[in-house]
């Protein structure tokens, strides 16, 4: 699957910019009422979305991380429709469109690995699919604009109640002005053995995208979820900002994946977060190739007993690129555990931050903890930091924390020149084992890609 | 538990600093080994420098944190090339108490083949006692090797088992884990 891309950014390229409707540029609370009066919201909706709005006005913009300074909410197109409403076919996707992600290759992969698919283009989903045989077993999987339309009660009971408007400045954005996304639930028991995707695509200028995901797995259920996005490259400024919730009820396991592939013109600030109740499993794939700024900390709230959390993120740092990635997990209950794993690689002027927090409260005995970050900086440009911080309220725990940062190192290099590789090759493939143990965990599709990908945007940044 | 990583030579000059001398401290030429008494103060920062080539150092300190809430900062700053680092401070918790502690290590530009190490261990006795740390990492040049390491951990079952199992009573036992606990740091 065309993931990526054969040059180094080969997924840039645009469509006209031709909108079934549009709000325009800037925030006001017009905006927000146009969104949903455009989508034929409940009162109740629409009064979150108000309320969610004013805490955005009232908050500051954070101090800490990456640099927000050019950040211009002014300047935004906050709602781009393209299509009335998401198609179950292909075929009746507008031409432009579906021409967009034959590109990027989404309905070849939907036939040959997947269980469904979203493809969000803009501010609304335009495609969406489930196989039958998990319709059959009550799994769901729609956008989230009609999840509201046909499930409303499901949505009004969990709609925020993870990731809270009052969070931080860009959850409140998100809830004020979101519109797209995905809802998935997976009913008691069933495993899916395949994985769902959804793919979102920003195509026009300035435009933001505010996708908004749900994911609940009831008791003993399994779901897989992987995402994929990217964006035209343009001199302006785009903004992305997610907030995804997920809810792993007793004994279920829910792993979501993410591939970060917007382009350099991309802010990519998301909150993401998900609970695990008792012996739940919650896991957080998180790779960050591109953007111009991500800010993304994907946590869990560890609150049932015996409840796990494993993170694994992988960031890739190139010119004008700032990924300041991590992670929090919350030990809120006894004999939960947590596994966090970073690995990141600056080159060419790029800078990666680990960012990230492990706290137990007094009631959280018996937990167990282990961080490991490392970082390999490829030239002497680029620049790489660690912040983890371990707030441990019990005395009942055993965490550990290790980081490196490191350069490749000449011995390895020696050894792979002496074998007949030239040094840009032999660089990538100390890089690709470098970050193998997160590489691995990706479905093999992916990995692939992934491997292809990172050799690309590494290209010439040796030597 | 033997955790140095940097050899400095025997006869390596010994200074001990004491809460009046912390802020910034300018490390001359040569090697050292700089021991923190960290005594009573609540809130104490310590910075060293180390501006000249070849400068190599050992921080070490240990926080007695008895139903007390000490907060200590320690930054190890690499401004010129192949200067060489390690950090090691211990902290031992008893009685509810709540400490504190940042590390810094940081690679200035142009610090190229500098080497830091930093390496915190939290230890909680009793059933109230807290920790918190947070070792970070701020990589300027590319030529370096830098690690840190950070462990909360309580004395379990299993380490008091092997004493007692060899006659140690459960007091003595414990005061033996205590004893390697802080070996790496007393003055």
């Amino acid at each position: 699957m065309n993931t990526f891309s054969a040059t180094p950014y080969s997924l840039g390229f645009s469509d006209p910019e031709e909108y079934l409707a549009r709000t325009p540029r800037g925030l006001t609370e017009e905006t927000v009422r146009a969104i949903s009066a455009y989508k034929n919201e409940p009162d109740w909706m629409l009064e979150k979305r108000l309320a969610a709005f004013k805490i955005f006005q009232e908050k500051p913009m954070p101090t800490w991380g990456a640099d927000l300074s050019e950040l211009n909410f002014d300047e935004m197109t906050y709602f781009l429709r393209s299509q009335d409403r998401p198609e179950r076919t292909w075929d009746d996707v507008p031409e432009k469109i579906r021409q967009t992600f034959d590109r990027i290759g989404v309905p070849e992969a939907e036939k040959k690995y997947l269980a469904g698919v979203g493809a969000q283009y803009e501010s609304e989903v335009v495609y969406h699919s489930l196989q039958k045989e998990w319709e059959e077993l009550g799994v769901l999987f729609l956008d989230m604009d009609s999840a509201l339309r046909e499930h409303p009660e499901i949505i009004k009971q969990h709609f925020g109640t993870i990731i809270p408007a009052t969070d931080n400045k860009f959850a409140a954005l998100n809830t004020a002005v979101w519109s797209g996304g995905s809802f998935v639930f997976v009913p008691k028991g069933v495993q899916m053995t395949i994985p769902l995707q959804a793919y979102f695509r920003i195509n026009a200028r300035n435009a933001g995208q505010f996708e908004r995901t749900l994911i609940i797995a009831e008791e003993g259920a399994y779901v897989h979820y992987v995402e994929g996005c990217s964006a035209p490259i343009y001199s302006t400024d785009s903004l992305h900002s997610a907030v995804v919730e997920v809810i792993c009820l007793e004994g279920s396991r829910v792993r979501y994946t993410t591939i970060q592939n917007w382009s350099s013109n991309v802010y990519n600030l998301v909150t993401k977060r998900a609970t695990a109740h008792k012996n739940a499993t919650m896991e957080w794939v998180d790779c960050n190739l591109g953007s111009k700024v991500t800010m993304k900390y994907p946590s869990v709230f560890l609150i049932g007993e015996g409840a796990r959390a494993e993170i694994l993120s992988l960031a890739v740092a190139g010119e004008g690129q700032h990924q300041d990635a991590g992670s929090k997990i919350f030990h809120l209950a006894p004999h939960t555990s947590s596994i966090i794993t970073s690995k990141s690689v600056s080159h060419t002027g790029g800078r990666t931050s680990y960012r990230g927090i492990v706290k137990s409260n007094k009631r959280a005995h018996s937990i167990t903890s282990k961080v490991v970050c490392d970082a390999l900086l490829l030239d002497d440009k680029s620049e790489s930091d660690t912040y983890p911080t371990i707030d441990m309220q019990n005395p009942r725990v055993q965490v550990e924390h290790e980081a490196t940062v490191s350069k490749i190192a000449e011995d390895q290099l020696f050894y792979l020149r002496s074998r007949g590789l030239n040094e840009a090759e032999a660089a990538s493939l100390i890089v690709n084992g470098f970050l193998e143990p997160i590489i691995k965990e990706l479905p093999m599709e992916y990995a692939v890609e992934m491997n292809r990908l990172i050799e690309l945007q590494m290209e010439g940044s040796v030597g | 538990m033997e955790s140095k990583r940097l050899h400095l030579a025997e006869h390596t000059q010994r200074i001990i600093l004491t809460a009046s001398q912390s802020g910034d401290i300018e490390v001359p030429a040569g090697e050292y080994h700089y021991h923190l008494e960290l005594g009573e103060t609540k809130n104490q920062t310590y910075t060293f420098h180390l501006r000249h080539s070849d400068c190599r150092i050992r921080v070490t300190g240990l926080v007695k944190s008895d139903n007390t809430a000490p907060i200590l900062e320690t930054k190890v700053i690499h401004h010129a090339p192949h200067t060489q680092a390690e950090t090691l401070i211990r902290t031992l918790v008893t009685n509810g108490g709540q400490p504190r502690y940042t590390g810094v290590i940081r690679i200035e530009e142009g610090a190229q083949n500098s080497e830091s190490f930093l390496n915190h261990h939290s230890l909680l006795l009793g059933e109230e006692g807290q920790s918190w740390t947070t070792p970070s990492l701020e990589i300027l040049a590319n030529e370096v090797k830098c690690s840190h390491a950070a462990t909360i951990r309580t004395v379990t079952d299993t380490d008091l088992f092997y004493a007692r199992s060899r006659g140690i009573s459960k007091l003595e036992a414990e005061k033996l884990l205590i004893d390697a606990f802080i070996h790496d740091v007393q003055s």
